[in-house]
């Protein structure tokens, strides 16, 4: 076989002569093979005195008649080893042996080194010869029949070189130019250039300390190609300038031009190397359209001066770098060495959405007020995956005790909690995402810059845990954006999510109640807004308390919150959401509640809020003791600041009470015990405001004079409290009164309120309706 | 795709055609295997069609043929297949043949006997009831025998397919697949004498998948003689695209008679004839020989290594292979040899068991 000479893979040697113990394992294993079958031995020995073993054997793949790629149905390969654990290297020897994909490339166009496994890590691990084997004839198989590509599998990289060592930046490889060029900054992890990462520095940064270096980086498109057209390892410039011509570029021209702008400039502004960006276009057949561009770049292993003497525009006299003028055509850098440096881009949103399959998710203009532990976290999940242009407020100071549940790390000191999420999100996606506004939410309309964020913002998601600012948010109807409240329960083990429709029909306030009716009306919720025992100390300052609650539940929480958030914006109803976590086995239960449409009813200075959720279940109380009356106690709570009561649940009628066809007189049995259920489960939001009764079929829900009465006693019970008190009387065909007392300053204590309202047709009689359709 | 499979049957030959579409069938059954003999290492045929036949939930051929009737292509048929003519041929556990396709000398002849003469009575019968067979042959060739069954010729000619017409019932649009029917053709048939060799069945099948073709040769047992009158009848009548190939059976246990009438030293030298049909094979081709292992000695009875020494080189000069089924994957532990038919034309299988599917398939040795 004297092909097998022209491959220096040494002299013939016996199986005797073999010393590495992987040579002697692969030809015991193929004597089992039936499709494998030796042929000789060549050894060689190395420098520092091992033997590099070479076997080679006839391979039989299964071809078909009319193979995709020219296969035969015997290949002699060359298993090279070189030592006990690494993959052999192997090669086909047939001289015209197809160029096909998965093969890696070397600095000569034939033997063809095979590329077997793609993990070459776990193919170490992995190893058995009789496998070997078995996978470098499934090799030539798959190849024979182009299957070696599954249809999905990104096309092979134009070189198989190691692991990446440029991370390029995004404005070199996203371009419809076909030719960039341009200075950046780049850092290095390695020791030299042979070796390390070179990095763009970050975006935000103005370089830093002496890492960093200014490189030329031209980037260029050529023309389309299907893969697998080149065959060889360009060593040198000129290799590589011959492999790219037929791609319809000549690299040459394109790098003296860019030296030429750059010969010039003095020494500090120059450039210390100069790298080739390349964009290749390619297909997966000849005849198909362009599926992506790959990019590989090169830098050539020369420094400033060397290359503008090498591509002849200077050469050194005396010592100093003069100008050639005309140029030294004959310099054509063809004999500077290059290096390929395997590259990937650097992050940006595309690349996020690309990864996180968010790409189809629109752009929200999000404004985060509040970024504490589950606020960080959660904007930053959604960062990670390209989600949002943002806008931060939150001037609270990062301080030590934060690291154990904050985005923030040590070094974060002393930055406020907005400036922070500003520099991770713009570092991540750009500078162009973010807006940080120091500052906080007090009297919004006061602080003009937060108003206007607040009225181009989509989404406001308040994740401040602050019930005031909550409350606050929900008002300004300027502001349309729907507001989105997130909280972890005070003992951590429960979520929330409150979160308006688009329309804002039911906005936070109403929510915040429907999420207390929620809670007192399931009873495995009784505890959720306990406050918990421990607290610790961080400053002396009361409110540096924090509680104990560990980072694995918050960033399990900030997880389940993010995906439940994007859910949440990309669907347009309301609704409040709870999770639970059980710490036995980490399982999470989720509660869901549409939200309910809440009703607005003016009586005098003050609004009664109440849902359909409320008025569902009051009307089916009276349904279910039809046809005598009922009633119970109304619970709600009030925003003495802006005059509004809320209406937010009723007791059921107590056992004692008497339920006649006219008339109700409300029980005691019980009710205490319920009422202070209620304040314990809503932690003292949710108190008894009032009472409420049904009256029967056939009558209006005009008060009688039985209904004054009531009112009055009401008002006697609020007095002590100084806040006015309810009555809300049920009727027929979904009519219903409400009566308020105690409600203006100097007035007496029966008074009701007459409103009439246009053009719907409602109108408020002691705030009577006659339904609200 | 289609898959076309031979078994390892020594001297005798069984080769099934598994469609596309489903449609099973089978060319010749020769259960041959001796089950006292341990080292016989022929398949187990009975077994082997049974269980193919139990993973496709299936208890039928879609057609059986049987070249002619020879014992090394008939052998133990009777104990396999449901026989329409006799109750004691029935049971449920028999696989049912939905049409038999046979030769004409099969209903004609004398004189035949056991597993021949059950064969015999079995196509006769079908004959007679006038469905589940095809006869081929110049259909005057069985006028004489259906009028002394009391049958006119008229009502059973849409069952005789003469020489150089297709298959009826198989089809390209339909199954992929065409058959033309080389013989028995009309020469020879009309001799006295009825050879059985020479009223064999020879079909030339297209495959078509995905508009790609591969042509099959499938000769049982022929002789040179009968093959050359084959290529210039069809060269004759201007069908030459029937003589080319893919994929060749190669007739007789690789007998030297089946290329020329003198052996040769080392080397077979076929007639022009014959030759030309050897050199009408595709680049890439398969030739494959059902027969006992070739060495390199002189032997009285087929395979003889001079003829195979005449294919392989038919087979080398156009990069394709040679392949004996005793032999493949190797000689100790020879498999049916399969050939997929795709979009890429043949392909032979080279499959290398993991030692788990040899471990599962053998009892493990005596332990305790």
């Amino acid at each position: 076989m004297g092909q097998i000479d022209t491959y220096a893979l040494g002299d013939k040697i016996d199986a005797c002569d073999l010393k590495q113990v992987r040579s002697i394992a692969l030809l015991r294993a193929s004597e089992s093979l039936f499709f494998v079958s030796f042929c000789e031995l060549r050894g060689m020995t190395t420098d520092d005195g091992s033997q590099v073993e070479t076997i080679i054997f006839e391979v039989e793949p299964e071809v078909p008649q009319k193979p995709v790629n020219d296969i035969r149905n015997r290949e002699l390969v060359a298993i090279v080893v070189r030592d006990e654990f690494d993959i052999p290297e192997v090669l086909a020897l047939r001289e015209d042996f197809p160029l096909v994909p998965h093969t890696n490339l070397r600095p000569f166009t034939t033997p063809k080194s095979l590329c077997l496994y793609e993990d070459i890590e776990e193919a170490r691990l992995k190893f058995a010869p009789g496998d070997f084997l078995e996978n470098i004839r499934d090799w030539f198989s798959k190849t024979a029949l182009g299957k070696l590509h599954q249809d999905h599998q990104q096309l092979e990289p134009f070189v198989m070189t190691n692991a990446p060592r440029l991370i390029l930046p995004v404005e070199f490889k996203d371009c419809d130019d076909d030719i960039i060029v341009s200075n950046v900054y780049l850092g290095h992890s390695g020791t030299s250039l042979q070796n390390g990462i070179l990095y763009c520095v970050p975006k935000t940064d103005n370089p830093k300390g002496n890492t960093s270096k200014l490189f030329r980086i031209i980037s260029v498109r050529t023309q389309a190609r299907k893969h697998g057209i080149i065959n060889r390892l360009p060593l040198h410039f000129g290799d590589l300038r011959d492999i790219i011509i037929p791609l319809g570029v000549d690299l040459l021209s394109i790098v003296r031009s860019t030296l030429k702008d750059v010969v010039d400039l003095p020494k500090e502004e120059r450039p210390a190397f100069l790298i080739l960006a390349l964009r290749l276009p390619r297909k997966r057949i000849t005849e198909g359209s362009i599926e992506n561009e790959e990019l590989i770049s090169v830098i050539f292993e020369a420094n400033f001066t060397q290359l503008v003497c090498e591509f002849g525009l200077c050469q050194i006299i005396n010592g100093e770098l003069a100008r050639l003028v005309p140029i030294d055509e004959n310099r054509d850098g063809s004999v500077l060495k290059i290096s390929i440096l395997n590259t990937c881009t650097a992050f940006d949103s595309k690349i996020a959405r690309s990864t996180s399959g968010t790409i189809n998710i629109p752009d929200y203009k999000i404004t985060l007020i509040g970024c504490g532990a589950i606020g960080s976290q959660l904007q930053a999940n959604m960062a990670r995956m390209g989600i949002g242009t943002w806008t931060f407020i939150d001037d609270d100071l990062i301080l030590p005790h934060n690291f154990a549940r904050h985005l923030a790390m040590p070094g974060c000191e002393g930055f406020t909690k907005a400036e922070l999420m500003g520099e991770f999100t713009a570092n991540l996606l750009g500078k162009e995402k973010v807006k940080v506004i120091q500052g906080r939410l007090q009297n919004i309309s006061s602080n003009t810059e937060i108003f206007e964020t607040l009225k181009s913002a989509d989404v406001i998601v308040d994740a401040t845990t602050s019930i005031a600012a909550s409350r606050e948010l929900a008002l300004a109807s300027e502001i349309r954006g729907r507001r989105i409240s997130l909280f972890l329960n005070p003992s951590g083990t429960d979520a929330v999510l409150l979160y308006e429709d688009e329309d804002r029909t039911t906005t936070l306030d109403s929510l915040e109640m429907q999420y207390y009716r929620f809670l007192m009306n399931e009873p495995q919720f009784e505890n959720h807004l306990e406050k918990p025992e421990s607290k610790i100390r961080y400053s002396n300052s009361c409110r540096d308390f924090s509680f104990v609650m560990p980072q694995s539940r918050v960033g399990m929480f900030a997880g389940i919150l993010s995906g439940a958030l994007i859910d949440v914006m990309n669907g347009g109803a309301g609704g409040v959401k709870l999770w639970r976590l059980d710490e036995e086995d980490w399982s999470v239960k989720a509660f869901s509640n549409v939200a309910n449409k809440s009703i607005v009813i003016g009586l005098g200075e003050w609004s009664v809020i109440i849902d359909e959720g409320f008025l569902h279940k009051v009307r089916s109380y009276r349904v279910d003791h039809l046809p005598d009356e009922t009633g119970g106690v109304l619970l709600g709570c009030y925003d003495v600041i802006q005059k509004k009561i809320y209406l937010v649940d009723v007791t059921s009628s107590p056992e004692d009470s008497i339920e006649r066809v006219s008339s109700y007189v409300r029980g005691t049995r019980g009710l205490r015990q319920e009422i202070e259920q209620a304040i314990l489960t809503t932690s003292g939001q949710v108190d008894y405001m009032g009472e409420w009764h049904s009256h029967p079929v056939g009558a209006s829900a005009n008060p009688s004079s039985y209904d004054l009465g009531l009112l009055g006693w009401i008002g006697m019970i609020m007095d002590a409290r100084g806040l006015p008190g309810v009555e809300m009387i049920i009727a027929d065909n979904d009519e219903f009164c409400l009566l308020l007392v105690g409600a203006e300053e100097n007035s007496e204590s029966l008074k009701a309120s007459v409103t009439r309202r246009e053009p719907t047709n409602l109108w408020f009689s002691a705030g009577r309706t006659k339904g609200d359709k | 795709m289609h898959t076309i499979t031979f078994y390892p049957l020594g001297n005798a030959d069984t080769c099934l055609f598994e469609l596309a579409n489903g449609k099973l069938l089978l060319f010749d059954y020769a259960d041959v295997r001796d089950p006292k003999d341990k080292e016989d290492k022929r398949i187990d045929l009975h077994a082997s069609l049974k269980e193919k036949l139990q993973a496709l939930d299936r208890s039928n051929m879609d057609v059986v043929a049987f070249t002619h009737a020879d014992d090394d292509h008939i052998h133990a048929m009777s104990e396999f297949f449901y026989l329409e003519h006799a109750k004691k041929y029935q049971g449920d556990e028999r696989i049912r043949i939905d049409e038999l396709w046979v030769p004409a000398s099969v209903i004609i002849e004398e004189g035949a006997e056991d597993e021949a003469k059950i064969l015999r009575a079995e196509a006769r019968y079908r004959l007679k009831q006038g469905e589940g067979i095809r006869v081929f042959s110049r259909p005057e060739r069985l006028a004489k025998w259906l009028e002394t069954s009391g049958i006119k010729l008229e009502d059973r000619r849409h069952l005789i397919t003469d020489a150089g017409q297709l298959v009826p019932g198989i089809s390209i649009k339909s199954d992929g697949l065409e058959l033309f029917v080389h013989s028995p053709y009309a020469k020879r048939s009309e001799e006295s004498i009825e050879d059985r060799n020479e009223g064999a069945l020879i079909f030339h099948a297209t495959f078509v998948v995905d508009g790609v073709d591969t042509r099959m040769f499938i000769i049982g047992d022929t002789i040179h003689e009968i093959l050359s009158e084959v290529v210039s009848i069809t060269k004759a009548k201007k069908r030459e695209e029937r003589l080319q190939w893919d994929i060749f059976d190669i007739p007789h246990h690789c007998s030297y008679l089946a290329l020329s009438s003198e052996k040769g030293k080392k080397i077979t030298m076929p007639v022009p004839d014959v030759k030309w049909l050897l050199d009408q094979g595709n680049d890439r081709c398969l030739m494959i020989s059902s027969s006992k292992i070739i060495t390199n000695e002189d032997t009285t009875q087929p395979p003889h290594m001079q003829a195979a020494e005449c294919y392989r080189t038919a087979a080398n000069s156009s990069e394709g292979e040679f392949i004996v089924t005793m032999e493949h994957p190797n000689t100790s532990n020879p498999e049916p040899i399969v050939i997929t038919i795709g979009k890429e034309g043949p392909t032979l299988l080279k499959r290398q068991h993991g030692p788990y599917i040899i471990a599962s398939g053998q009892s493990a040795p005596r332990a305790g």
